[in-house]
């Protein structure tokens, strides 16, 4: 009997396309021969039959609705729509019934009326099983956000400087569950018994006990089955669905082998920052600015890329440039002169092999936004390069293979941002070393590496 | 009539034939169509491929295009040791192996495996060499290789790689083109189709032999489906850099100059007849070939550089060498080579004869690129190149912790076979996390117990820290969109800095 039930309860889906299928069948044959009266005794048959298929339609709703744990609350809507149905379905057979010509107003609202509702009972319990966004999900992002329709997969997202004192679960385990979980696990949806939606019943656990380890040892299902391989079939979330990544899976189970605390702040748990840097806002610059520029127009950048300059957006779409001379090595001082419309833009400049000279310093020190700036097998010998310390992004400075003179080696001391200097193969005699005070010596590299003979150099097996 | 006439005639009728009234009536309808799309379209384009002729894709093939997303790197080394170099020897230190030598290999670690030779129960071979703890990073380094503990600290480990080939060439392909069948682009196809060369008179995918062809033979750096020109171009350390590029003899370059102006004039009128931009293509192939004609054997010149630099590397100029090629590497991406491709023949180490040995003939091999390697990393972060270089190193696969015994004989030599289980490979330079050391093997280093990698995975980290996203760089072809990760590859954080 009980198997039967169960049985019954799932055949609603499969009944309630009787009615729809009766009663849509109806009204077109009514709107067809609306002017036809001989047409009445069939009208009544189909109308008669769809509204006894309400019934059978509310018969199994309610034992399924029994049998497989659906919230009343949720449930709801669809029944009132359900029995609105079939009360619309039974008064439009006994009107059919009295009159002698289809075509009567009362049978037109009636039958407008009994199709609007047929939707929207169609809809909601499409809702039930299928999930809340189901019709809305498959639509295009951009669509969604004109519809004004929140998002069905929230990005976790944060400041890094803020994180910290927050508590991990509800910072980040709980959003986890959110994207990556609760479609399925939800007081409507509960797969296995299980509802991720919030603490209390996460702690309950799903059908087969406690999903969490907090109280035994830690054997966590939870933790086992997300570690699963995505080939085993326990594995969680489903092959189909959106995967937790390798620092997300990581993530929970360091939360759920401490203890699962749900105020445990992340400062306290000591977790390496790598795990928490996929949810960190994108680094879209590396150490460059991240500026706010109009990209340039390509009218703007063909001339230069006529004189066999490389002029390259740091990624594309992106407003700030790399310039480069590989292609240009008769570039000298006066060609800076081209970059006057770039030089907001400008942030990586290479003059490498090139012909400059230390008059170059002069033009470079008007470039706002430069920070790597490149200058290997020049002439340059460091003469007026104090210019440069105005530039409040400058982070690097390859001078190596240049005509760098130690002289002028002072004045990089004084620059505010830098962070590297290469002055390979400058000449060390002048024990260079010591004249760089110990606070500087991490930025600049001085080469000249060697690498000593070892015995395995030479010994030959 | 001359033979020169008959087929310039024939020429003539071929491509009037060809030529009928559909032809000219679908010609005028798509031409119209396409000439009315463009404009309406014209404004549809991103900043990329739009610019001057030389600097349009459409036209040049290798015009430079900026990366979809930053990019840590903008050049790459990748050191590959052709033959599979033996992880228990170099990085992977196993004491329980050690214990275990000579004694037989269990049941468990044989039901239902493959091995390329092994047949029958062989003995454990413990690791043939000593290990020590090296730099602050504290990574296991053999004294096979002495200078590399010197800059271990420079590199991130990845112990416990695996992969489901277990003969070279498959294994080859696999890891060079992300399937082990022939036909995909190479890596280094696929990020010069993406982003071009920089040096315009240099090709952008240069590759170097040392010893040997790889086994897979040239697919390794072919394009697959890519156009052709993405290949990689072998250049020679002895001998002509690029073979047929030097002129014949009797043709002077000035007249070289002058054949290459008529035929581009000829094309160039070609083209103004049947404004096909393939033409334009050819002329600036031609236009490059003659530029590298000059550039390459330039770049290619290991005797300009200074004594100091020679010896730091160990170069043997004249010959072929894998360290003149690891200075050349260092040559062409100071260049703006994109893609440096290095193979070193030489490291099956079966222990079928003293070369094989992983005692012997392995800690040649090891010498051999210890220095140079070594050389490598320290001459690119004097030149502040490192951070802008990615560097990779490993083969196509490991070898088993097993003594090898080729059809069920004990060898002479100690040898171990191939191994697709777990084996070691590292990256260092741009975006990589210094000092780093992700997976683990077991025990007897059999197969990875934590942080498995596969090949799919260093191929998306290397091309994400190109600027990449590998799951949305595809080539259509045959119907489809294609990825050099097929349908895997995660990008490794753990060994990102």
């Amino acid at each position: 009997m009980e198997v039967m039930l169960d049985l019954i309860g799932r055949f609603h889906p499969l009944v309630v396309h009787l009615p729809i299928g009766f009663l849509v069948l109806g009204t077109m044959m009514l709107f067809y021969s609306r002017n036809d009266r001989s047409a009445l005794p069939l009208l009544r048959f189909s109308f008669f039959w769809g509204s006894i298929s309400t019934l059978f339609a509310l018969l199994t709703g309610l034992i399924q609705y029994q049998r497989e744990g659906f919230a009343w609350e949720s449930v709801l809507p669809h029944l009132i729509a359900g029995l609105l149905c079939a009360g619309v379905a039974f008064s439009l057979y006994f009107v059919l019934k009295k009159i002698a010509f289809p075509w009567n107003p009362i049978v037109k609202t009636l039958s407008v009326a009994l199709l609007l509702l047929l939707v929207l009972t169609g809809h909601l319990g499409g809702n039930l099983t299928h999930g809340e966004g189901h019709l809305i999900e498959p639509l295009p992002e951009a669509v969604k956000e004109r519809l004004g329709l929140a998002p069905t997969f929230k990005k976790i997202e944060f400041n890094p400087d803020e994180f910290a004192d927050q508590p991990l679960y509800t910072q980040v385990i709980q959003p986890l569950f959110d994207a990556k979980c609760v479609s399925c696990h939800n007081p409507k949806k509960n797969k296995g018994e299980l509802v991720l939606t919030e603490y209390k019943t996460l702690i309950a656990g799903g059908k087969n006990g406690a999903v969490l380890a907090t109280t035994q040892g830690d054997k966590s299902p939870l933790v086992d089955r997300i570690l699963l391989p995505l080939t085993e079939k326990k594995h969680m979330p489903p092959k189909a669905k959106i995967q937790l990544t390798e620092e997300e899976k990581e993530l929970i189970s360091i939360w759920v082998k401490t203890g699962a605390s749900p105020t445990k702040v992340i400062s306290t748990y000591s977790i390496d920052e790598r795990l928490f840097r996929g949810f960190f806002p994108e680094d879209k610059t590396g150490i460059y600015p991240d500026l706010e520029l109009i990209p340039l127009t390509q009218e703007v950048l063909v001339p230069l890329l006529e004189k066999r300059l490389l002029v390259s957006p740091l990624y594309d779409g992106s407003p700030l440039l790399l310039v480069s001379c590989v292609n240009f090595s008769d570039f000298s001082d006066g060609d800076l002169l081209e970059f006057e419309a770039i030089k907001e833009h400008l942030v990586a400049l290479d003059l490498g092999k090139t012909k400059v000279t230390d008059a170059a310093f002069e033009a470079l020190a008007t470039f706002p936004n430069l920070t790597t700036l490149t200058l290997d097998h020049t002439n340059i010998t460091g003469y007026g390069i104090e210019k440069l310390q105005s530039l409040p992004h400058l982070k690097s400075i390859n001078l190596s293979n240049s005509n760098f003179d130690i002289e002028y080696l002072p004045a990089l001391f004084e620059f505010s941002q830098l962070e590297q200097v290469h002055l390979y193969p400058i000449d060390q005699n002048e024990n260079i070393r010591a004249l760089i005070p110990d606070s500087q010596s991490s930025l600049f590299t001085l080469g000249t590496y060697e690498i000593a003979l070892k015995e395995r150099d030479t010994l030959v097996y | 009539m001359t033979d020169l006439e008959k087929l310039s005639l024939e020429l003539k009728t071929q491509s009037l034939a060809s030529t009928t009234r559909r032809h000219f009536i679908k010609d005028c309808a798509l031409g119209l169509g396409g000439i009315a799309m463009s404009s309406l379209l014209g404004a549809c384009t991103s900043s990329r491929n739009n610019y001057d002729p030389r600097l349009n894709r459409a036209l040049n093939p290798l015009a430079p295009l900026p990366p979809p997303h930053f990019a840590k790197v903008k050049s790459v080394i990748y050191l590959h040791m052709v033959g599979a170099p033996s992880q228990l020897e170099m990085f992977d230190y196993k004491p329980e192996l050690a214990k275990l030598h000579n004694q037989p290999c269990p049941a468990s670690l044989l039901d239902g495996k493959k091995f390329a030779f092994i047949r029958g129960v062989p003995n454990m071979l413990g690791p043939q060499a000593e290990f020590e703890r090296v730099g602050k990073s504290g990574n296991w380094v053999s004294d096979n290789l002495p200078h590399f503990k010197t800059v271990v600290d420079e590199v991130a480990f990845l112990k416990a790689v695996h992969t489901d080939q277990f003969n070279h060439g498959p294994a080859q392909l696999l890891m060079h083109t992300g399937s082990s069948r022939f036909g995909r682009p190479s890596l280094g196809s696929w990020v010069t189709y993406g982003l071009g060369t920089e040096n315009q008179n240099l090709p952008g995918f240069v590759v170097l032999t040392s010893g040997g062809t790889p086994d897979a033979g040239k697919s390794v750096w072919g394009s697959g489906f890519l156009p052709s020109v993405y290949q990689g171009v072998q250049c020679r350390s002895k001998g002509d850099p690029v073979l047929y590029l030097k002129d014949p003899k009797g043709v002077s370059r000035s007249l070289k100059k002058q054949v290459l102006e008529s035929i581009n004039a000829l094309n160039y009128k070609d083209y103004l007849h049947y404004q096909d931009p393939e033409i334009l293509t050819r002329i600036n192939q031609y236009e490059m070939a003659y530029r590298m004609q000059i550039t390459v054997p330039e770049v290619m010149n290991i005797n300009t550089e200074p004594d100091y630099i020679k010896a730091l590397y160990g170069v043997e100029p004249g010959k072929e060498s894998f360290a003149n090629n690891c200075l050349l590497a260092r040559k062409m991406v100071e260049e703006g080579v994109r893609f440096v491709q290095l193979y070193d023949w030489g490291w099956d180490s079966h222990g079928t004869d003293h070369g094989t040995a992983v005692d012997l003939g392995l800690k040649n091999k090891c010498r051999q690129i210890d220095r140079p390697i070594t050389a490598l990393l320290l001459d690119l972060k004097q030149r502040g190149l490192l951070d802008q270089t990615l560097i990779v190193w490993g083969g196509e696969f490991g070898r088993t912790p097993m003594q090898e015994t080729r059809e069920g004989k004990t060898m002479q030599y100690k040898g171990r076979d191939h191994h697709g289980e777990a084996f070691t490979m590292w990256l260092a330079g741009g975006g990589i996390k210094k000092g780093a050391s992700y997976g683990q093997t077991d025990d007897i280093g059999y197969s990875g117990v934590e942080g498995r990698v596969s090949v799919h995975d260093i191929q998306a980290t290397i091309l994400h820290l190109l600027g990449f996203n590998h799951e949305e760089f595809t080539f259509d072809f045959q119907g489809r969109p294609f990825r050099l990760t097929d349908v895997e590859g995660t990008i490794l954080n753990q060994i990102l800095a």
